[in-house]
C-alpha cells in the first residue's frame, strides 16, 4: 500500500477508534468528584485559609482596594504639583534656616535705618500709654511726665539720641579718661 | 466525528457553575469527557496518563471558571486547557514511549475508512492493518508536540483549521503549515514499514 496522504488520513482517522475499557465515562464524574474531595482533605488548613481569605478579599474588598489606588494616585499628583512648582519658583522653596537668619538680619538692619520721626514715637507711646491707663484698674497710672522725660525730641534732621537711665546717650566722645 | 457543541447551552452551564450550581458543572464534565480524552489520549498514548491528565483538566477548569467571560466558547476553552496541560506533562515526562491502549473498539470493523483500507482494491490484510496502527502511534511519538496537537484535533478528531487555531492561539496558516510538516513526517516513518 502507497501511504499517501489521503490513506494516511483515514489511517488516523481509525485511531478514534482506539477507546478506554467500557464504562470508564461512567465512573469518570465519580471519581473526579471523590478527586475533588480528596485534594480539600490533603490540603492543608492554612492553604484552604489563604484560598477563603483571598476569595473573600477579591469580591468584599474590590472598592476598597480602588480607594486605595485613588488616595495614592491623588497623593502622586500632589507630590507632582508640589515638585513642578518648586522647579518653577526655586526663591519659594522651603528655606534654610540660614536663609532665614540673614533675612531676620536685613530686616533689623532696614528697622534701623528707617526710625520713626520722634515726634511719631512719642505720639505712639503716648497711645500706648492711655490704651494701658484704660485697661488697668484706677490705683495704677503711669504718669505723663515719664514718658515726657523718658523721650526726647530731636529736632532738624540729626540722628535719634536714646535715653538709658534719664541720662542721654550721645556719639560724642568721653570727656573723662 | 463533527458534534458540534452548542454554544448557548455551554453557556448556560457556565453561567449556573459561575452562579455556585456544581451540578451544571458536572454535566459539562459528562459532556466534555469523552472528547477531551481522545485529544488528551492520542498525545500520550498511555490511559493512565490520559485520565489522570484529564481528571486534572476538569480540575483546573472548575477552580478558573470564575475568571471565564465567555470572550469564547467553553468548548475552545476547556480544549486550550487540556492541550496546555498535556504539553507541559510530556516535556516533563520526556521522550518515554508507552503503549497501553492498543485495542480499538469493535465498532472500526464497520467503519468506513476501515473497510476502504482493507477492500479489494486497497490490498492491507486486517493483520497488517493492525500492525500499521501500532507503527502509526509510534511514529506520532516522535512528532513534535506541537505537530502532534494539530493532527489529533485536525485528522483524529476532525476540527476545522479555524477551531484548532483558536485553541492553540496562533493563526490558520500556522496550523496548515505544522499540518503539512506533521503528514510528511508521518509518511517518511511509516514508508520503513513497507
Amino acid at each position: 500500500m502507497a501511504l499517501d496522504e489521503q490513506n494516511l488520513s483515514k489511517l488516523l482517522r481509525l485511531k478514534r477508534f482506539e477507546q478506554p475499557p467500557p464504562g470508564y465515562f461512567d465512573d469518570f464524574l465519580s471519581e473526579f468528584q471523590y478527586r475533588q474531595r480528596k485534594e480539600l482533605l490533603r490540603r492543608p488548613a492554612w492553604s484552604i485559609l489563604q484560598d477563603r481569605l483571598e476569595a473573600f478579599w477579591f469580591h468584599y474588598f474590590t472598592l476598597t482596594r480602588v480607594s486605595y489606588a485613588t488616595a495614592s494616585l491623588a497623593v502622586l499628583c500632589v507630590a507632582g504639583a508640589l515638585t513642578s512648582n518648586m522647579l518653577r519658583h526655586p526663591g519659594s522653596s522651603v528655606r534654610t534656616s540660614a536663609q532665614i537668619l540673614a533675612a531676620d538680619a536685613v530686616n533689623v538692619a532696614n528697622a534701623a535705618t528707617h526710625v520713626p520721626p520722634a515726634s511719631m514715637q512719642v505720639a505712639s507711646a503716648h497711645r500706648a500709654t492711655d490704651t494701658m491707663n484704660t485697661s488697668l484698674s484706677p490705683q495704677i497710672r503711669i504718669p505723663d511726665g515719664l514718658l515726657d522725660a523718658s523721650v526726647t525730641p530731636v529736632a532738624n534732621g540729626q540722628h535719634p539720641r536714646y535715653i538709658l537711665d534719664t541720662r542721654p546717650v550721645s556719639y560724642e566722645p568721653p570727656f573723662s579718661f | 466525528m463533527t458534534d458540534e457543541p452548542a454554544p448557548n447551552e455551554d453557556a448556560q452551564l457556565v453561567a449556573r457553575t459561575q452562579a455556585g450550581d456544581p451540578a451544571a458543572f458536572d454535566a459539562l464534565v459528562v459532556k466534555y469527557s469523552p472528547r477531551l480524552y481522545g485529544l488528551v489520549y492520542n498525545m500520550t498514548s498511555n490511559h493512565e496518563d490520559t485520565n489522570d491528565l484529564l481528571q486534572d483538566v476538569f480540575a483546573k477548569a472548575y477552580r478558573s471558571i470564575g475568571g471565564f467571560r465567555g470572550n469564547s466558547a467553553f468548548y475552545t476553552w476547556v480544549h486550550s486547557i487540556a492541550v496546555n496541560m498535556t504539553i507541559n506533562f510530556l516535556k516533563k515526562r520526556g521522550r518515554r514511549l508507552t503503549m497501553s491502549l492498543d485495542d480499538m473498539d469493535s465498532g472500526v470493523q464497520n467503519d468506513k475508512d476501515f473497510l476502504e483500507l482493507t477492500s479489494s482494491t486497497n490490498p492491507v490484510r486486517e493483520a497488517d492493518l493492525s500492525e500499521l496502527q501500532i507503527r502509526l502511534n509510534e511514529a506520532m511519538m516522535k512528532l513534535s508536540y506541537d505537530h502532534r496537537a494539530v493532527v489529533t484535533m485536525f485528522d483524529i478528531q476532525g476540527m476545522p483549521h479555524a477551531e484548532i487555531a483558536k485553541i492553540l492561539g496562533v493563526s490558520e496558516g500556522t496550523v496548515r503549515s505544522r499540518l503539512f510538516y506533521a503528514h510528511r513526517q508521518l509518511q517518511n516513518y511509516l514508508e520503513e514499514f513497507h
